[in-house]
């Protein structure tokens, strides 16, 4: 349980993160997506269902704060954080390769499934400029963010959650 | 309490996520049939964020204070805040001169302007967090249904119109602005007196535009002819300027006329914003709007 009350403290910091500081930090009219990264990091080191949970969790919150229906982006959040559980066997502890390639990939899915929900519903059909425009540099800002905030989050991880993981 | 703990986990992975999947997908169709049922949660639960992001908000707008100034932060920030939103009010009835002046003659003889938009009440709000799904151009504003402000009511920021309160909660509301894919606002074209569709367009907007479309052909528009709302639109009070009219040409099915649209608000320095705390009550037969 404590472990699912600490990514979601994470998760709410991130969020918070996200939608005030990072605005001003924009990069080519981008916000790094660091809700993502909390869901890969929980699921690439926890499991399926902490990911699946955490993302879950993640994405309801944007959608009561922003979105116009409820549960478009719980879903594809919840996917990304259940699919970063099938690594989880491979986890070591202060690696940022594969979290890093798992950020990255992640966030394309999550950018492509944002262009069918809000622009491919509205009949704009040119995918490769929203490619340009929002898919890569979102998932290239989500990376180098990521990068740093996964070495964050892993830290608490391996010192506060991975002894008690032991003990039970 | 291990017993429960092992339980929870006895359960497949995989059929925990076709049960939440189906839920959610539920979730999604319910929240769009029952719109009306589902708000309030949305935004009793939402509005918890709400102090969250503006605390945030004002730490790193204190930061910024600090960072530039050492002597009487507090003091430069308090007046420069009151400055602001003067400057606002004076933008406002500047715009308002020049409009006149410009186009004094034909406007009182067409329209016969009864109410212009520096007469309507106004509230001032910041803009505490911001939709960061790349895709939409959405912010949250720190003032709700505390501070008397309700859903579609118009957004402006000195020069022109902003956008439309989408949703309200007791402590923050959120606003969709005009150069969102999804907003659509019927205009009226000045000095051609034509009506248009103003929508926002998010491929248009590296270029610094909006889109204009179902122009009649008719209409005899030129460049740099301003778009202000029409007087027939649902939600969004007359006369409230959106901006200047280019790249006017004849649409693909030939029925209309398209053009682009340079929006009177620097959208990209956006912070503080005004809400007209007039709600338009007219009948409602202009539904293409949202």
């Amino acid at each position: 349980m404590l472990d699912f009350v600490i990514y979601a403290v994470e998760l709410l910091i991130c969020f918070l993160l996200q939608s005030t500081v990072m605005t001003k930090l924009e990069i080519a009219n981008t916000v790094p997506d660091l809700i993502v990264i909390v869901a890969v990091a929980a699921g690439y080191q926890r499991g399926k269902v902490h990911g699946m949970f955490i993302g879950l969790l993640g994405g309801l919150i944007l959608d009561f704060t922003f979105g116009s229906l409820i549960g478009v982006y719980a879903l594809v959040y919840m996917f990304i954080g259940y699919c970063s559980g099938f690594l989880t066997k491979y986890y070591i502890k202060y690696d940022t390769l594969l979290p890093a390639a798992l950020t990255a990939v992640s966030e394309f899915a999550f950018t492509l499934y944002g262009y069918v929900v809000n622009m491919l519903v509205n009949g704009r059909f040119d995918i490769l400029y929203y490619m340009r425009r929002v898919m890569f540099p979102k998932v290239f800002y989500t990376l180098v963010v990521g990068v740093i905030l996964y070495k964050l989050l892993d830290l608490v991880y391996v010192s506060v959650l991975m002894p008690v993981k032991e003990e039970v | 309490m291990e017993n429960r703990y092992k339980y929870k986990f006895n359960i497949e992975p995989k059929y925990l996520l076709l049960f939440s999947t189906v839920i959610l997908v539920v979730l999604i169709f319910l929240s769009y049939r029952f719109q009306d049922f589902f708000r309030p949660l949305k935004t009793r639960a939402a509005s918890m964020f709400a102090p969250m992001q503006k605390g945030i908000a004002v730490v790193s707008d204190y930061l910024e204070g600090v960072s530039d100034n050492f002597e009487d932060v507090e003091k430069l920030q308090k007046e420069y805040d009151s400055l602001k939103s003067d400057y606002e009010a004076l933008k406002i009835k500047y715009n308002e001169i020049l409009t006149d002046s410009y186009e004094y003659e034909e406007l009182r003889a067409l329209f016969k302007l009864s109410q212009t938009y520096s007469e309507y009440e106004t509230v001032g709000a910041n803009i505490i967090a911001s939709d960061t799904t790349g895709y939409n151009s959405v912010f949250t504003l720190d003032k709700g249904s505390d501070d008397g402000i309700k859903r579609d009511m118009n957004v402006i920021a000195g020069s022109g119109l902003v956008g439309i309160v989408t949703e309200v909660g007791s402590n923050y509301c959120v606003v969709r602005s005009i150069i969102d894919d999804n907003s659509n606002v019927s205009g009226t074209i000045l000095k051609a007196a034509d009506s248009c569709i103003v929508s926002g367009n998010l491929k248009l907007l590296e270029e610094g535009y909006i889109e204009v479309t179902e122009i009649p052909l008719s209409s005899e528009v030129r460049n740099n002819y301003q778009v202000v709302t029409s007087s027939l639109s649902s939600k969004y009070l007359p006369d409230i300027l959106i901006g200047y009219i280019s790249n006017v040409s004849v649409s693909s099915d030939g029925l209309s006329m398209n053009a682009r649209l340079t929006p009177v608000v620097d959208f990209s320095k956006l912070d503080t914003v005004l809400i007209i705390t007039t709600l338009k009550t007219a009948p409602e037969e202009t539904d293409k709007e949202q």
